[in-house]
């Protein structure tokens, strides 16, 4: 048995306090994650699907975990990611305890713990949480079910469209190694509409791994915007796994950039379960020193009629490692499929690397799938033209950067979110981390 | 819905199109007991008279397949195999190496006439020398005087390993070692016979170069071994044809093609497998594992060209080392399954050596209820400074229930390599049967005129003897397929 | 003096294309530089401006008093030298308001100059817009990306008005140009043209010098400049082509 020993072991010491501070449906799926776990493990370099991160060694430390739940509450006031024109509800998720006080929610949508959520809404819950996850034979994902203990739950019942968006921060703040586990359920009714940002900040001095499981259920008609942004730090892993599943006719957009970050692991599985549904997946990120990126998407057309579109860019510096593994499956009789996946990668440096695998698995015939991917350098024409318009040569270069990345921006739709977005990736290019004005912990 | 059946039933019309290779020949077969052990590599090594050094490499070899359990990574459904269960060799009954077509059996040239192969010098057909070999060993090779007025050796593996012992023995496993893979060990281990080529420096081959494979005795494995030495600034083309009887019961072929292209040398490789498919309920069929790769030495061009329509399963990925400075690789491939078939097949392009380049471009034809898949690795080492890869690769859907993949790996370890992949998948454009229909081509013509079109880019890297037989072959796979 | 090339000499990879350029031009001049295919007309233009893929093997230039050769290719643009390109590259993702904002403020910045205020720029734009007739819309887009040939060199010279150089090159600017297109071209570089500055105008065909009334005609032959003379050597080389000159040369070379 590999790095999951000393969590199997250190759930069975500690069962009666983590169920303690935890709720029904969460401990129910406890023991079948241990079990999933012991027969998986956390994947090791062999496993097909993680050839290039050593996952077992991300797991090894001997980190501290959270089972008491002791946080602290925040005020709105305290941390403001902000985007400059945008006026969010916000709940922040501090380590892995979630705190919700939003003080007056007129946006249609129920904000809230997963563990109030078992007691006022058990049904809700019942039917969703860990449905998706719990199909998953992947080592990380049982293990996050195995220890969470609690996350955020949305619900945007049937017809509602949220009137404001909702920004969900997560902060990590451990003088000492620490794992988080991370939950979120959203949970889109027929017709729904809404919007939510996740912000990742890191402010540790340590060592940290958090780990995340995100399951997104959009009923028929639904339409759901879902943005993640990552700034975090060197020396910050993630390991997140998000599942949706789409009904009929509903919309997905799932939008992921790593702006900074220590070691990143990304897995997106997509269901098109229903009908005419629609799935625009997109991700960039920026990596340079030693950091890692990795995400791992699977896109499964099951019902005929439906579209997805992926496109991953990654720019690469230094020491830098990305990689992209996207697979496409068009089941039998998933007719009428149309699947684009596209992933760019420039590479500035000689120590940099780029892994990258799309992968198309088609079982039906009436349908247009392709991919490409590209691995290459800044166009070496364009600098010129741009030098010769008088423009210097690095600003040239950080322009055309920054034109890369441009048809990734262009795929948010929240337009105050666009525009802090191409000035944060401005930033990044030119060395900087952002540092929010007036918040408490980016000072 | 009316229309798509006339379709179905004007395709099915035509497809009482079977297997045309499917008949065995009746000769005397000396053939080993069925099983694989140590006694049994001995006796294999013995009856070729064999050098120690040879049954050396081959029980190392067998050592080292002992320890390896067969890959089960490629999108393949492959049945467990009983390698006890099959015999390691089988060679028609005639002295080894005929010195003159006399002596060969007249129904192994009736065999290979019935084929289209000639082993006769017949002066009209000075284009290409053949080595024609039949299960196990080598039955003939033309034009061998000739050739060698050049300087140019074809012969089979076994005269080379008695006649070239130095040649032989220096680049034997130098591309495929032994240990590379489960197959490579198998056959490193029992390969009975196959074809050597040498081309001296600066020596243009002036006729295509052709190995014939034919499977014909029951309850054999294939186990044939190419061996091709280009020199310096020599040029060779080379062509493999293969085809195999029908019977009820899975054939096993396991294959190692090794190609050394020294400095400015350039080899084309071209291939037209049509080993046993199986029949239209996916009873029989070969299975068919090869290992094909080339290494480039400095501006050395390698050029693999692949039409695959046989096999029940077919696990091969011609490569290219391009270790050499401005050193080109190339692999131009069409798959066609059909019915119950399974094709994993692609190629890896190694990025050594600086400024090297290489094209990949593969179609899959899938119907039935086949599946077709591409598998490419492009590996771009610290080392390849401007190295260039394109991919195209395609697939087609001719049927609801065939199924087409695509797996591509692309590794970059060097920042100023440039990589493209575009890969689509798409079923037959039905604007374009109907754009045929209305301009009076039926529906089945027209669909092969697509599928000729679709393939054309590679077919066109064929020599100009293979293509005709190609595209005969592509249309006849199809038949029965398309839904 | 404007521009003085002394036996200007470059290679592309380990071709040498330019075996002794000499030129000289001054404020207000307008020279054409003609040539057949492949005698190294464009090669000159893009070692002026420093296109990386040439390296300069031999000889000296000097742009207002200045090693233009030792400048790298933003700087001389700060400078004053503006190429128009024979292929304008498309820079997809890339506005043209802000790479034009972005030019227009480093020039200034070299100068010591402020950078413009954002109402200044775009009320610049809108003036040089229409010494080409440009339409709004292309401005919105990204460099050169979806604009037909005739639009791209009518860009070329907007950014030209933009940037008001003291030397423009212009490289083959009439290939690929209709009738109309063609007038609206040299008519937005005919309004440029000042005594304070000059114009090199590199063509195949008299039909842009129509156009563009050169003060001096050079060809250009085998990396070299071959023949010199006013207006009437355009006329001469319409009517009678090049190869009476390649003859000349060829057997002067032997």
């Amino acid at each position: 048995m590999g790095a999951e020993k000393q969590y199997i072991e250190l759930l069975s010491a500690h069962r009666t306090l983590i169920d303690e501070n935890s709720a029904g449906q969460i401990n129910a799926m406890r023991s079948a994650a241990v079990e999933t776990l012991k027969q998986n493990g956390i994947p090791t370099g062999k496993h097909e699907d993680y050839r290039h991160i050593d996952m077992q060694s991300l797991y090894a430390p001997d980190y501290g975990l959270n089972f008491k739940r002791l946080g602290l509450r925040v005020s709105g006031e305290m941390y403001r990611c902000s985007v400059p024109g945008m006026k969010p509800l916000t709940a922040y998720v501090i380590g892995d305890v979630p705190s919700v006080h939003i003080t007056e929610n007129k946006s249609g949508a129920i904000i809230t713990t997963i563990r109030e959520a078992c007691s006022a809404y058990p049904e809700i819950i019942s039917k969703y949480y860990g449905r998706l996850s719990s199909k998953s034979a992947d080592g990380t994902v049982a293990l996050n079910t195995a220890l969470a203990q609690d996350g955020l739950f949305i619900h945007i019942p049937d017809g509602v469209k949220m009137t404001m968006p909702l920004q969900i921060v997560n902060i990590m703040q451990s003088p000492e190694p620490l794992m988080t586990n991370r939950r979120l359920l959203i949970v889109a009714g027929r017709g729904a509409e809404g919007e939510i940002l996740v912000c990742d900040h890191n402010f540790s001095a340590a060592g940290t791994l958090s780990t995340q499981v995100t399951e997104i259920y959009a009923e028929e008609g639904a339409s759901l915007q879902y943005y993640e942004v990552e700034e975090t730090t060197l020396k910050a892993s993630r390991v997140a796994s998000l599942f949706a599943e789409q009904q009929a006719m509903s919309r997905l957009l799932l939008d992921t950039i790593t702006l900074h970050n220590g070691i990143t692991r990304n897995n997106y599985d997509i269901s098109l379960a229903g009908e005419g549904a629609e799935i625009e997946l997109v991700g960039m990120g920026i990596a340079d020193k030693t950091q890692k990126i990795d995400n791992y998407t699977r896109i499964r057309h099951i019902a005929p009629r439906c579209t997805s579109n992926e496109l991953f860019k990654y720019i690469l510096d230094e020491e830098a490692t990305a990689i992209f593994k996207g697979s496409i499956i068009v089941e039998n009789r998933a007719d009428k499929s149309v699947a684009r996946q596209t992933n760019k990668n420039i590479s500035l440096s000689p120590s940099a690397h780029v892994y990258t695998e799309p992968q198309l698995e088609i079982y039906a015939d009436d349908v247009k799938c392709g991919h490409g991917a590209t691995v290459g350098q800044l166009d070496e024409s364009a600098l010129f033209y741009l030098r010769q318009r008088g423009i210097p040569e690095a600003e040239a270069r950080m322009m055309l950067m920054l034109a890369f990345t441009g048809d990734i921006i262009e795929k948010v739709r929240l337009a105050p979110l666009k525009e802090r977005l191409t000035y944060l990736i401005d930033n990044r290019l030119r060395g900087g981390i952002d540092r929010c004005e007036g918040c408490a912990m980016c000072k | 819905m009316e229309k798509e059946n006339k379709e179905k039933d004007i395709i099915n019309d035509v497809t009482t199109g079977e297997y045309r290779y499917g008949f065995t020949t009746e000769i005397d077969t000396d053939i080993l007991p069925v099983g694989l052990n140590e006694k049994v590599i001995e006796e294999i090594s013995r009856k070729k008279g064999e050098p120690e050094w040879l049954l050396e490499f081959r029980l190392k070899a067998y050592q080292y397949w002992k320890s390896m359990e067969m890959p089960r990574w490629a999108h393949l459904d492959i049945p467990e195999i009983d390698y006890q269960a099959i015999s390691y060799y089988a060679a028609p009954k005639t002295k080894n190496a005929p010195k003159s077509l006399d002596e060969v059996d007249p129904e192994i040239i009736k065999t290979f006439d019935k084929l289209g192969i000639p082993l006769e010098e017949r002066l009209k057909l000075t284009g290409v020398a053949v080595d024609a070999v039949m299960d196990s060993v080598s039955v003939r090779t033309t034009y061998r005087e000739k050739l060698a007025e050049l300087g140019v050796i074809f012969c089979s593996f076994n005269e080379a390993v008695k006649e070239y012992p130095d040649l032989v023995k220096r680049y034997l496993g130098s591309v495929v070692p032994y240990r590379d893979n489960f197959f490579a060990a198998l056959n490193s281990a029992v390969f009975s016979d196959g074809s050597f080529v040498y081309i001296p420096k600066g020596v243009r081959c002036p006729m295509e170069l052709s190995t014939y494979f034919r499977i014909n005795a029951m309850g054999t494995g294939q186990f044939e071994r190419t061996l091709i030495v280009a020199d310096e600034e020599s040029y060779v083309s080379y062509l493999e044809g293969c085809t195999a009887p029908m019977r009820d019961e899975n054939q096993l072929h396991a294959a190692i093609v090794e190609i050394v292209v020294n400095d400015r040398a350039e080899v084309k490789y071209s291939t037209v497998q049509n080993w046993f498919p199986g029949d239209k309920d996916g009873k029989g069929g070969v299975y068919n594992f090869v290992t094909k790769r080339g290494i480039c030495r400095d501006n050395a061009k390698l050029s693999w060209t692949q039409v695959e329509t046989g096999s029940a399963i077919t696990w091969k990925y011609p490569s290219c080392i391009l270790a050499g400075d401005n050193a080109v690789g190339e692999f131009y491939s069409v798959a066609v399954t059909n019915n119950y078939q399974q094709a994993d097949t692609g190629t890896k392009m190694i990025h050594i050596g600086r400024n090297t380049r290489s094209t990949v471009v593969s179609k899959g034809i899938s119907s039935g209820r086949s599946q077709n898949s591409y598998r490419g690795l492009i590996r771009v080492a610290p080392t390849a400074e401007n190295a260039r890869n394109y991919t195209q690769c395609d697939s087609l859907l001719l049927s609801p229930d065939c199924g087409a993949h695509t797996f591509p790996y692309i590794d970059i370890k060097n920042k100023t390599a440039v990589v493209e992949h575009e890969a689509t998948t798409s079923k037959i454009n039905e604007e374009q049967i109907f754009y045929c229909n209305q301009r009076g081509i039926p529906t089945e013509e027209a669909i092969a005129l697509i599928v000729n079109g679709y393939a054309k880019e590679v077919m066109n890297k064929l020599p100009m003897e293979f293509a005709v037989e190609a595209q005969k072959l592509l249309q006849i796979s199809l038949e029965g397929g398309v839904g | 003096m404007l521009l003085e090339v002394k036996n200007l000499r470059a290679k592309i990879g380990d071709k040498e294309i330019l075996k002794g350029i000499n030129l000289t031009v001054n404020e207000g001049e307008v020279h054409a530089i003609m040539g057949p295919n492949g005698s190294g007309k464009s090669t000159f233009a893009s070692v002026l401006a420093g296109n990386p893929l040439y390296t300069p093997t031999g000889g000296e230039v000097k742009f207002c008093g200045k090693d233009l050769l030792s400048l790298s290719p933003e700087d001389r643009s700060h400078e004053g030298l503006f190429l128009s390109f024979q292929y304008p590259v498309e820079i997809p993702g890339v506005s043209m308001v802000n790479f034009m904002r972005a030019a227009l403020n480093e020039q200034r910045k070299y100068r010591g100059e402020e950078p413009l205020s954002a109402t200044d720029f775009l009320r610049i734009m809108r003036e040089k817009r229409e010494y080409v007739e440009l339409d709004n819309k292309l401005a919105g887009r990204s460099v050169n990306e979806g604009f037909s040939g005739g639009e791209k060199k009518r860009n070329e010279i907007f950014q030209m008005a933009m940037l008001q150089p003291r030397l423009s090159i212009l490289d083959e600017t009439d290939s690929g140009l209709d009738i109309d297109a063609l007038r609206i071209v040299s008519g937005g570089v005919n309004k440029l043209r000042t005594d304070k500055n000059a114009t090199i105008v590199i063509t195949h065909y008299q039909r842009l010098l129509d156009y563009i009334a050169p003060d001096y005609v050079h060809v250009l032959y085998k990396g070299r400049i071959v023949k010199s003379g006013g207006p009437e050597l355009a006329l001469e080389l319409e009517e009678k082509g090049y190869d009476w000159i390649k003859r000349e040369i060829d057997e002067k070379e032997k």
